[in-house]
């Protein structure tokens, strides 16, 4: 995953309405447009464009099927995201544990 | 295009001072103590960065900020992978003595590269007089 990639993951999942339809689809294995559209306070082309910008971050894939275009959830940019995170924080943790011993032990 | 940038946060609570922990930071015999081997840095703006991290992985970079003995911040690269990130250290005294330091790291997510072109070399000859 390129820093670009991983930027577009961070970007989609710092939005609110598109964290709860991650969420969602989390817990089905697809669901049409028209029903992710149910479950919120705003247009069915609001939410086309909050899925878009998931798609864009490959964090949904969705296929068309005749008129209905269906969409499921895609977890690896979020383990990418999450083992950047985790790696990072935890050598910092190891880093300012031996700052510590240094300045104060 | 809708991007955020990645950011582990850390903050501990010291004992020592500000000066001290200013010290640990940027001086050579106490930097190995705690960041890596073979670790140096040179603490002004444009200043290069050099160290060895825990995992062996040679690591450069390039000082953007320095104001002792509040603020250090340095863009820092591996030297196989083209991620570069942004090391940002926010050092506050406490009222009843010792130090805040706060470290952030950021994902770069546009890329430096461009950037780290020029930067690399000329912050390698800056280094050479000190080698």
């Amino acid at each position: 995953m390129t820093p670009d990639q991983l930027g577009m993951v961070f970007g989609a999942l710092s939005d609110a309405t598109r964290r709860d339809l991650l969420e969602r689809l989390s817990r089905d294995d697809e669901l049409s447009l028209n029903r992710l559209a149910d479950g919120v306070p705003m247009t069915r082309q609001a939410v086309a464009k909050h899925l878009r910008v998931l798609e864009e971050a490959d964090l949904v894939a969705s296929t068309r099927t005749g008129r209905e275009t269906r969409y499921r959830l895609r977890t690896a940019p979020i383990d990418e995201a999450a083992a950047w995170m985790t790696r990072v924080g935890s050598e910092w943790d190891a880093r300012l544990g031996r700052l510590r011993r240094l300045v104060d032990g | 295009m809708d991007r955020t940038e990645p950011v582990v946060e850390r903050e501990i609570d010291l004992e020592a001072g500000p000066e001290e922990v200013w010290d640990a930071l940027t001086r050579t015999e106490l930097l190995e103590g705690w960041l890596g081997d073979d670790a140096r840095i040179d603490a002004e703006p444009g200043g290069h960065l050099v160290v060895r991290t825990e995992d062996g992985e040679l690591r450069e970079g390039v000082v953007q900020d320095a104001d002792p003995p509040e603020r250090l911040r340095f863009h820092w690269w591996a030297d196989d992978a083209g991620t570069t990130s942004t090391v940002e250290f926010r050092i506050v005294a406490l009222p009843g003595g010792g130090t805040r330091l706060r470290v952030t790291e950021t994902r770069l997510v546009t890329p430096v590269a461009a950037g780290l072109g020029w930067a690399a070399p000329l912050a390698r000859l800056r280094m050479a007089p000190v080698a």
